[in-house]
């Protein structure tokens, strides 16, 4: 539980969000605190080991979509946003962009079976929980309410 | 008066960023995340617990379709559209009230606990069972605007 975190609830993002024509805005819904994220990682080795899906590292869940020629990240936000409440929904989510990710060493892998689901690698043999806490951090304290 | 949760009964605890890797149907809890350890074919809630504890849970339901107690595993279809806030029951308290027991006055807010009619057959008896344990004997519950206050939380 992230008691000594500070939230800021708003409607839309106020993040100065930079994509180029390809490049991936990066969703994470309910919670991103280390702590939940060292819990989603651990949870998603455990589960697919224990339905013989050796996994080769450790991860977390997020959903992606690329940024469409001719589109702005608002656009690109609507329809990131749109897509997943078909799938999933949560209170609220937050945004990272692909190479916000990346220029902290972070990778994307398209994970399947939804065709904009993506794992972040957080460690192969082991978790590794600077790379969680960084994560957490890079993902931040914004929470944007999701539509019904 | 103070404002307490509903009781959900048994609940699971579900991630909805993560996706079963070939079946997006079924949505994969380890049996840690279980309240109590459901048997297939139950109704369960299921929760996306808040954060920030100025916030009520986000809870919806799953219907259990699979328990592999060796594996640790529990598959559930889950309502994903379904999530809504924890409804908060106003209640009045008199620890004093017969027996040990709490004398529970339901309020006016009837209309906010309604928020779970039509959630799954398995809530008629968990409000019986919050009733029951918690104010040990129907009679107990005051109406404070509906005739019967058990069916107004359960119809």
């Amino acid at each position: 539980v992230a008691e000594e975190t500070q939230y800021t609830y708003v409607d839309r993002t106020a993040k100065d969000l930079k994509l180029e024509v390809g490049e991936l805005l990066v969703i994470r819904l309910w919670s991103w605190t280390k702590e939940r994220l060292q819990k989603d990682a651990e949870d998603e080795h455990f589960k697919a080991e224990q339905t013989n899906r050796r996994l080769s590292y450790y991860s977390i869940s997020t959903f992606a979509m690329p940024l469409g020629l001719g589109e702005e990240v608002p656009e690109l936000t609507d329809r990131l946003v749109g897509y997943v409440r078909t799938k999933r929904t949560a209170r609220h989510y937050c945004l990272v962009t692909e190479p916000e990710l990346a220029a902290a060493g972070f990778q994307l892998i398209l994970s399947g079976p939804h065709e904009h689901h993506y794992d972040v690698p957080l460690g192969e043999d082991r978790l590794d929980l600077d790379a969680v806490a960084k994560l957490a951090d890079l993902f931040g304290t914004e929470k944007i309410k999701m539509p019904r | 008066m103070t404002n307490m949760p509903f009781d959900l009964g048994n609940r699971i605890e579900v991630n909805p960023n993560a996706v079963h890797d070939t079946d997006p149907a079924v949505y994969i809890a380890r049996v840690g995340d279980a309240l109590r350890i459901p048997r297939r074919g139950d109704v369960v809630t299921v929760i996306q617990p808040e954060d920030d504890p100025s916030e009520a849970d986000y809870v919806s339901t799953a219907r259990v379709t699979d328990v592999d107690k060796m594996r640790g595993l529990i598959t559930l279809v889950v309502d994903w559209q379904g999530f809504h806030d924890v409804p908060r029951i106003p209640v009045s308290i008199d620890p004093a009230a017969g027996h040990g027991t709490f004398l529970l006055a339901v309020q006016s807010s009837v209309g906010r606990t309604r928020l779970f009619i039509g959630f799954d057959a398995s809530h008629r008896s968990l409000v019986n069972e919050f009733l029951d344990t918690t104010v040990n004997a129907r009679s107990h519950v005051e109406p404070t605007g509906d005739p019967d206050p058990f069916l107004a939380l359960t119809q």
